[in-house]
């Protein structure tokens, strides 16, 4: 375990654990209680209610499930909220950045949808875990982001699909860029080539930019570049830069970025929730903590991996 | 009639393949535009940088001098006339006997307007090796147009001729002085 974490953990963050772990319990014990009243009251009904039992049980199910579901999930988000300021917001002392953290703020949907790095119109947006920073003179910002994309369906009606899960991550640049570049992790074109390129241009939102073909070719194996510039894109990926990418990607899995308006932005694609913590857990996990801060050194080393403060040019 | 149909493919695909070498061809000459463009954006700055020098730097004015008149020549020059990267030589060789170093000179050095541009003269040479690895792209794309089969028949029926990318040894990259050397020399 990363011996900082070790060390905040026994040191300074004991009786928050000990302050969690009471609240977990209360909030299953809660939960069982209502269950087992309404379970409880629902016998009580059957037996000695003789008129419309059956509707009536139903009625009551109906009722209680939405009752008794709503007031969980007001207890849980409150456990989820005392969990991020108890657990989460202390790890940000471990990262370099003078990170100030925002559970319940996020990054808004307009900046999101400036990166264009998610295709489709996004019909429902949810964005948290805000985490602000600066490292030098390049201020940067970064939350966990969920949008989902509305599908018509003749069999299931009205659904949302995930357009996109994971963590985006706006900042400035340190160059002055006019024209507009994205980057895509390379999913199709490697193995593919030139269908690959075709799938490639319908999944991700290239804007009607052309393919730039630059000459790493390890940065060619692991992303696909379109710009509408092609001296502009290569003054912003330049050969040091495209190796950073190679080195960033190494240590994740999939990331893509955009650059325009003198900004980067990066998204971390994700399938699973971060920073939130489990209620039916026994206790508190020190593998998953460890990986809430291994992410947010990730975000933050994002700034220095890029060289961003490299503030030699003009902005 | 399937003769005919064949012949007519061919000739599609014979014109297909021309029209991409004459468009590869196109981006080699507009790459090669961007350089000169990028090139003629960094020495813009000479003027500027003569006029914050020379309040430091009087007794240079002689070489200040022959600095603004070399650049007004660059500018009257042709595009691929030799006596145009003649004239980028002796620009760079002028900014050498300059002796810029602004170590000797820590009032210059601290001076604002020489930092912003200092950071415009590195994005220019950030831009002019950006326009070059654009030219190399173009070009390696050419050759291997005209170096493959059929494309190769092409080439030798109208007369293209592989073409060389940017090399250390060529003219503009043995005098792109990098701002670091330019300025702490």
């Amino acid at each position: 375990m990363n011996p900082e974490l070790e060390s905040l953990f026994t040191n300074g963050l004991t009786d928050s654990l000990n302050a969690l772990n009471a609240a977990r319990r209360k909030l299953i014990s809660s939960f069982i209680l209502n269950i087992c009243m309404s379970v409880l009251i629902l016998v009580l009904i059957f037996l000695f209610n003789p008129f419309l039992k059956y509707f009536s049980c139903v009625v009551f199910l109906i009722f209680s499930g939405a009752l008794l579901s709503s007031r969980f999930r007001r207890q849980q988000k409150k456990y989820q909220l005392q969990f991020k300021n108890l657990i989460i917001s202390p790890l940000t002392q471990l990262v370099e950045g003078d990170l100030k953290y925002q559970p319940e703020s996020g990054i808004d949907l307009e900046t999101f949808k400036l990166s264009k790095l998610v295709k489709g119109p996004i019909d429902k947006f949810h964005s948290e875990d805000l985490f602000t920073g600066a490292i030098g003179e390049t201020s940067f910002q970064f939350s966990e982001i969920v949008a989902k994309e509305k599908q018509d369906s003749e069999s299931s009606g009205n659904s949302h699909i995930t357009a996109f899960k994971g963590l985006f991550l706006v900042a400035n640049f340190n160059k002055t860029i006019k024209s507009k570049l994205t980057v895509f992790p390379d999913v199709f074109a490697e193995k593919w080539g030139f269908l690959g390129e075709i799938v490639s241009r319908e999944i991700f939102p290239t804007d009607g930019m052309e393919r730039i073909k630059l000459e790493d070719s390890s940065f060619e194996k692991c992303f696909e570049v379109f710009g509408d510039d092609q001296v502009e894109s290569r003054y912003i990926l330049t050969p040091s830069l495209m190796r950073r990418f190679v080195e960033l990607r190494d240590k994740k899995q999939f990331f893509g970025a955009s650059f325009r308006e003198n900004q980067l932005f990066i998204v971390v694609y994700l399938t699973k929730d971060l920073f939130e913590p489990h209620v039916f857990r026994k206790t508190i996990n020190m593998k998953e903590i460890e990986l809430f801060l291994d992410y947010l050194i990730f975000m933050t080393k994002i700034v220095i991996d890029l060289n961003l403060n490299n503030r030699i040019y003009k902005t | 009639m399937i003769i005919l149909i064949i012949v007519v493919a061919v000739m599609f695909v014979l014109v297909a393949l021309f029209n991409s070498i004459i468009k590869a061809k196109n981006q080699i000459d507009n790459a090669f535009g961007s350089i000169d463009v990028m090139l003629k954006k960094r020495y813009d700055l000479i003027p500027n940088l003569v006029d914050v020098v020379k309040v430091y730097m009087s007794h240079e004015k002689e070489v200040l001098d022959q600095l603004t008149k070399l650049r007004i020549a660059y500018e009257s020059q042709k595009v691929t006339s030799n006596s145009k990267v003649k004239t980028m030589n002796e620009i760079e060789n002028t900014m050498r006997k300059l002796n810029f170093s602004v170590e000797n000179y820590p009032d210059l050095k601290a001076n604002q307007n020489l930092i912003e541009l200092q950071k415009s003269w590195n994005e220019a040479e950030e831009q002019i090796a950006a326009s070059r690895r654009f030219f190399n792209t173009a070009v390696t794309e050419f050759n291997t147009k005209i170096q493959q089969f059929p494309g190769n028949i092409i080439a030798l029926v109208v007369g293209f001729q592989s073409m060389e990318v940017f090399e250390i040894n060529s003219p503009i990259e043995r005098e792109n002085k990098r701002a670091r050397d330019m300025f702490n020399s």
